[in-house]
């Protein structure tokens, strides 16, 4: 049984919200075609800002289908950016991020798959794209100061000014900051985050009432150049899939097969071959001899998780270092107070008081302080113990 | 510059010429280009006049092509319209067949306002032809002054050099091998001055361009190429203001791209 918490505190001490801006800027914002980033354009526009929309080109898995109008890179939705930046009478811009995106984003996003992990591209596409290069462009190509873009998450700085931190959303159920976390300080300092303060319904509201034509449109939930959420087949067109094998037990007794490894990630039940018995899920995934682990439920609850890449807004934990705050291993799951200790080269363990379930290497794991993220990390695949 | 020399690949080949180019603006030395075509065995010529209709006056006999391609918005008519002029013993197989218009060539009913408008234009351009020239000349001398060193923009001109009788009037092209040309487009965009890069058939991709890689500049250089034209209604005082703009831009997109 995981005993968790679900709320996040106030703001910790030393720690104030973010100031909204006393004189006007010069704002980039990422229009995606969608009405969260419809709608921050509009509020920035409101306050006075000056505002350039930006529509990324990040790959072109879109293209080439038809019925995947739900993706935010489609050329429906570069269309779609362009009549808000109109109607909101503010210059619209179209950059071409492909080879940002793909050295960010699709190539880890496979070499992840390719090494048993389950990645989580959307964390490197903020990193890397929105708040990397997008910010660099920005700058030089427009002047603009500061990056805006339709997610979800508040902002905090120290009160000396000197160091910032994200800051839950209002609505948790539409926080974003487990997604952002890879963003230090100083690209906190320049991100700004309208709707942090804003419900889903609030915002569809503002989008209706200035009458943006991306009011109703559906939310897209799934990888964007992933069309129809099958990733496996993206996997087979760059020759990263293994093909059959086996799923054993924890006593490495062989009870079934399956159709490639890189098809399931920990903590997944469905694909697996019925038994008749307890519910079973994996525990692991071994990308050398392509064999699944399943396991009953309460062996996957963890008290110790191993992290690479372990960061706060001011830079790598280093050896030694360590930081505590409530530990969350997947994207609005449950939190439990924990530890990391640094181990050198951003490597880290996280030691948990109440054990949470099923962290998947390759996934995020952030810690937070109050409301304010912390530190975040990558989950590394676990030693193996032969 | 150092003309390419020119060889058919196998006997009759038919060969497709531009007799300027619109990316880096210049103009062929048609007659060397055309005299080699046919030493080695080449067969009928189709030239691409529509950048050079603009700026010379055309002898179709002197271009010794089968057909001759010329544009009507290049010269101030209405888009949608182009003519094809043959020489006389040229047969054109029709792609539009069925009906006895354009002499059986090209079957439909014609859009005779096009051809009217088009016509009309070209009357009034080869009218001003001479007077246009100097126009752009006169622009493309004052944004020179006015823009300065290109070298301290980090630029090298691409092309015909800007002074050449071999460069389109009122054309200025340039590379930058430390940004890409779709960059200063926006940022230029944004200032508010409208700017090309590479071809026009290449838009919004980043590979470096293909002319830019054949006559020789760097990869890098080819990826940001830049292109500036002006036009009959623009001014002088437009053209100094341009290069004012053009200026602080490049500048300022310079010092924020890591080197």
């Amino acid at each position: 049984m995981t005993l968790a918490t679900t709320a996040l505190g106030g703001l910790p001490t030393g720690w104030q919200a973010a100031p909204e801006a006393t004189a006007p800027e010069r704002v980039l914002v990422a229009l995606s075609g969608g009405v969260d980033s419809s709608v921050a354009a509009a509020l920035l526009v409101e306050a006075g800002h000056q505002v350039v929309g930006v529509w990324m080109r990040l790959h072109s898995a879109a293209d080439q289908r038809d019925g995947h109008r739900k993706s935010c890179c489609t050329l429906d939705a570069a269309d779609d950016a362009r009549r808000v930046a109109d109607h909101l009478g503010i210059p619209f811009h179209i950059q071409n991020l492909e080879q940002e995106f793909a050295d960010a984003v699709l190539e880890p996003f496979v070499a992840a798959y390719q090494s048993g992990e389950t990645p989580s591209p959307c964390v490197g596409c903020n990193t890397a794209v929105k708040f990397g290069a997008l910010v660099g462009k920005g700058s030089a190509l427009f002047g603009c100061d500061a990056v805006a873009t339709g997610h979800y998450a508040r902002r905090a700085v120290s009160d000396d000014g000197r160091s910032w931190r994200l800051r839950a959303a209002v609505d948790s159920e539409k926080d974003q900051t487990y997604f952002l976390h890879g963003l230090d300080s100083a690209a906190i300092a320049r991100a700004r985050f309208p709707l942090g303060g804003m419900t889903k319904p609030q915002v569809r509201e503002v989008a209706r009432s200035r009458g943006l034509v991306t009011a109703e449109k559906p939310e897209s939930q799934e990888i964007c150049f992933v069309p129809d959420g099958d990733y496996r087949s993206l996997l087979r067109e760059r020759g990263a899939a293994r093909g059959e094998g086996e799923v054993v037990d924890e006593s490495g007794a062989v009870v079934g097969t399956h159709a490639g490894s890189e098809g399931f990630t920990v903590g997944q039940r469905r694909g697996l071959p019925g038994s008749g018995v307890a519910a079973r899920y994996v525990s692991s995934v071994d990308p050398v001899t392509n064999r699944i682990t399943i396991a009953p439920r309460a062996a996957l609850d963890v008290r110790s998780i191993p992290l690479v890449e372990a960061a706060t807004p001011e830079g790598l934990i280093t050896d030694g270092v360590q930081v505590q705050g409530l530990a969350r291993i997947r994207h609005r799951g449950a939190l439990a107070q924990g530890t990391v200790t640094g181990l050198g080269g951003g490597a880290a363990t996280l030691a948990l008081n109440d054990p949470l379930w099923a962290p998947s290497p390759g996934q995020t794991v952030v810690l937070y302080d109050g409301e304010t993220l912390v530190a975040g990390a990558r989950i590394a695949r676990p030693q193996r113990s032969a | 510059m150092q003309a390419a020399v020119l060889r058919a690949d196998r006997p009759g080949a038919v060969g497709l010429f531009a007799l300027a180019s619109g990316e880096v603006g210049t103009i062929q030395p048609w007659v060397s280009f055309a005299t080699a075509w046919r030493a080695s065995g080449g067969g009928a010529l189709i030239v691409d006049a529509v950048q050079a209709a603009y700026h010379r006056t055309l002898n179709v006999q002197e271009t010794g092509a089968a057909h001759l391609v010329v544009g009507s918005a290049k010269v101030g008519g209405p888009f949608g319209v182009a003519a094809l002029i043959s020489a006389p013993d040229t047969k054109v197989r029709p792609l539009i067949v069925g009906g006895g218009q354009e002499r059986g060539r090209r079957g439909g009913t014609e859009a005779v306002a096009l051809a009217a408008g088009f016509a009309a234009a070209y009357r009034a351009h080869r009218l001003h032809a001479e007077e246009t020239r100097q126009h752009l000349t006169a622009l493309t001398n004052a944004f020179d002054d006015a823009l300065g060193s290109l070298t301290s923009l980090g630029l090298v001109p691409t092309g015909a050099p800007f002074t050449s009788e071999a460069r389109l009037a009122g054309h200025r092209s340039y590379a930058a091998d430390w940004a890409l040309g779709d960059d200063l487009v926006a940022a230029l965009d944004h200032a508010g001055i409208a700017a090309s890069t590479g071809s026009a058939c290449i838009s919004g991709s980043r590979e470096p361009s293909e002319a830019l890689r054949a006559m020789g500049h760097s990869e890098s250089e080819s990826r940001g190429g830049l292109r500036l034209t002006f036009g009959r209604t623009s001014t002088v005082d437009e053209a100094r203001h341009a290069a004012t703009i053009v200026r602080s831009v490049l500048a300022r997109v310079r010092t924020a791209v890591p080197a």
